[in-house]
């Protein structure tokens, strides 16, 4: 009896095991068809012999549709364009960050890079192993950098902004919403922007404000907190909660309202009810970590902050999105031409420096405190 | 700002019984699991394996309703796995819920990632969502109607179910012999009542209604599929068993309230300037109250029945002294 026992609980304790390991095991692509050409790469690639290898860390498992994705793109970019041979590795959650890091630190990657790693715990990690080059593609929050450690920190108050100017001039009902996912200085970046932008065109417009307590994996809720907007009023949801978020999406077609999405280009997930998305583009910074190793210009211990001015954020409709002009409602998309001339109005002032647009970050600035003060 | 008070609407409970559902579903097998003696700590996996196999059931067949049915099927296999594991090889129940727990989280991100190429949620335009259905009559009585109807088919049924569980469990004499096996398993024996036979069953029909439950959350809320979608509700649900005395009305009532408080936190954000952090604490914050006081109930109890001894002892010892 006992034997039978022990040797079920062995096979369920592996079997566990092996399952979270192929959670989270090395993969270099996303998508279907890719995998299949994954079989074929191995055999060409020992061939040319890649001069660097590199690893990205995930701080969730890919499929957020939204940032993850987004950093996971520029890795298959940079497999595709560079020299180089890089990995995905995936993670569930915090709890396996540092065990993450040092196995690819002990793997012997040229360059690790790390999205949205614990700040103090990226750098203890970078002084620990000096000889290894880190980056982080997202934002880190530290006074001082290690020297072997860049960071990028992509702005997204002044795209926010944007979108901001997009809900409150295409609002009919006066009330618009954000979701979002947790109450921190990165994530109240895209808060601040987008409310600035709705008062800027819509003064007597009111923005409600949800936060989802840094639960970025929970859709029932972020579906509950959007639904619970447009009952409050709001005809139009500004979603910055990951996967939660989803939630908001579904929200939007649900009711027959519209959402504003964010990250990627979310606008073909509920087409017609997704005006817009906010773009991050975290493979842009990811893609540039690597050229950067590959170019021999890595330069260690600083932050190479990029925005709207360098491309690297914005609208879907930069990209040429055209969802919503195809599937929203004729009354919505007869104002996306005037709103589109405004979008671009201020877009030239703000680049050129003739209009600021408040950042979380320094929530001293004027722009800021005429916003939180509200 | 609007007036505080202004939560407190009609959409609030609609809200909350749509958030409680899962919760209520699960809750419901957990309890009948405890009347029966059996502890089923399994419910989140069960109701994860609910919301994967719902909603790739009706992807593949094109009707979300046959998705449900296929959920609860494969909700009560796994209540039968985990009532064979139990009774023929006589494996610790914590043990097999922790080992039941984390193999169907990986298990269903595994098997979605095999069929659906590497996602971390999956949906497709073809699913479409169970739909909310008016009750004709009671839709139209004012405030109630809105309160009690407009739900989908789940809803409905987990209210039914409730009754159904409470009239079995105490109006007939099936209910007296699940009773009588969560008591004392060996007394219940002895008079001839089939004691695996029960525990099998109660386990099964936890594992159909928390595979709804999760069904409920991929596609009869959302239409989507996230990893770890049932998010701790399973856990949510064994605390409601508990809160609510394994009784079918009461573990309903305290789902209610968990799910109640979790739509009150989404609503209070924009009318109070309390901090969001400490307003989004407020559903964990109701669980830890809702603890304690099982914990105070449970104390109370004990202390009322040592004093009835006490005192009781003391009445023999002075009848002793008279004598």
């Amino acid at each position: 009896m006992n034997k039978r026992l022990l040797a079920i609980l062995a096979i369920l304790v592996v079997g566990s095991l092996m399952f979270t390991a192929c959670g989270s095991a090395a993969s270099t692509t996303s998508e279907e068809a890719a995998s299949a050409a994954d079989e074929a790469a191995p055999a060409e690639e020992a061939a040319t012999e890649p001069e660097f290898t590199c690893a990205l860390i995930t701080p969730n498992p890919l499929g957020d549709r939204s940032f993850i994705d987004s950093s996971a793109r520029g890795i298959e970019q940079a497999n595709a364009e560079l020299p180089v041979k890089c990995d995905i590795i995936e993670t569930n959650g915090v709890s396996e960050h540092e065990a993450a890091l040092r196995g690819a630190i002990a793997e012997g990657y040229d360059l690790v890079l790390g999205l949205a790693i614990d700040a103090e715990l990226f750098a203890s990690l970078a002084n620990e192993f000096p000889e290894q080059k880190f980056s982080s593609p997202s934002e880190l929050f530290l006074d001082e950098l290690p020297a072997n450690l860049v960071s990028y920190q992509v702005t997204v108050h002044e795209s926010s902004f944007l979108a901001g100017l997009v809900a409150g001039s295409m609002s009919d009902s006066k009330i618009v919403g954000v979701v979002n996912g947790g109450d921190s200085p990165a994530m109240n970046q895209f808060t601040y922007g987008f409310k600035q932008g709705v008062l800027e065109v819509c003064p007597d417009c009111q923005v409600l404000v949800s936060y989802l307590g840094f639960d970025f994996s929970n859709p029932t809720l972020g579906l509950e907190t959007a639904l619970a907007q447009y009952e409050q009023g709001a005809d139009i949801v500004y979603q910055v909660a990951g996967r939660s978020g989803e939630g908001v999406l579904e929200a939007a077609a649900q009711v027959g309202k519209y959402a504003i999405g964010v990250d990627s280009n979310q606008d073909y997930i509920q087409p017609g009810s997704i005006i817009t998305s906010v773009i991050k583009r975290v493979d842009q910074t990811t893609f540039d970590s690597i050229s950067s190793v590959v170019n021999g210009t890595f330069e260690g211990g600083q932050f190479i902050t990029k925005g709207m001015k360098e491309g690297f954020s914005g609208l879907s409709w930069d990209e040429g999105s055209t969802a919503f002009e195809e599937n929203g409602p004729a009354d919505m998309v007869a104002k996306l031409e005037s709103t589109k001339a405004l979008v671009e109005e201020y877009r030239t002032k703000i680049l050129a420096g003739e209009y600021s647009v408040c950042d979380a970050l320094y929530p001293d600035t004027p722009e800021c405190v005429a916003v939180i003060g509200e | 700002m609007t007036g505080f008070f202004s939560v407190f609407t009609v959409e609030l409970l609609n809200s909350g019984i749509r958030l409680a559902t899962p919760i209520i579903l699960a809750a419901l097998g957990g309890a009948l699991c405890n009347k029966a003696g059996v502890l089923n700590l399994a419910l989140e996996s069960m109701m994860l394996m609910g919301a994967f196999v719902g909603i790739v059931a009706a992807y593949f067949i094109g009707n979300s309703y046959l998705g449900l049915l296929v959920a609860m099927a494969a909700g009560g296999l796994l209540g039968l796995l985990f009532a064979l594991l139990y009774h023929k090889y006589d494996v610790d129940l914590v043990i097999l819920a922790i080992a039941f727990n984390l193999i169907i989280q990986e298990l269903t991100v595994y098997i979605m990632r095999v069929m659906f190429g590497n996602v971390g949620s999956w949906s497709d335009p073809s699913i479409s969502r169970i739909p909310d259905i008016e009750i004709p009559l009671i839709k139209d009585i004012p405030v109630l109607g809105d309160i009690l109807s407009g739900y989908n088919i789940i809803v409905y049924f987990s209210w039914a179910i409730t009754i159904v569980m409470f009239l079995v469990l105490y109006k007939m004499k099936f209910g007296r012999h699940i009773r009588a096996v969560g008591e004392n398993r060996e007394a219940a024996e002895t008079v001839g009542i089939n004691a695996v036979r029960i525990q099998t069953m109660a386990l099964v029909i936890s594992g159909v209604l928390s595979g709804l439950g999760g069904a409920f959350l991929s596609i009869g809320h959302l239409k989507l599929f996230t990893r770890n979608m049932s998010n701790g509700r399973g856990w949510t649900a064994v605390a409601a068993a508990l809160f609510g005395a394994n009784h079918p009305i009461g573990t309903f009532l305290a789902s209610l309230f968990f799910g109640v408080t979790e739509a009150f936190a989404v609503r209070i954000q924009n009318v109070t300037d309390l901090p969001p952090n400490l307003v989004e604490l407020l559903p964990n914050f109701a669980t830890l109250i809702v603890l304690i006081s099982i914990a105070l109930r449970e104390k109370l109890r004990e202390n009322n029945a040592r004093r009835r001894f006490r005192a009781e002892l003391r009445a023999e010892e002075q009848q002793n002294t008279a004598s």
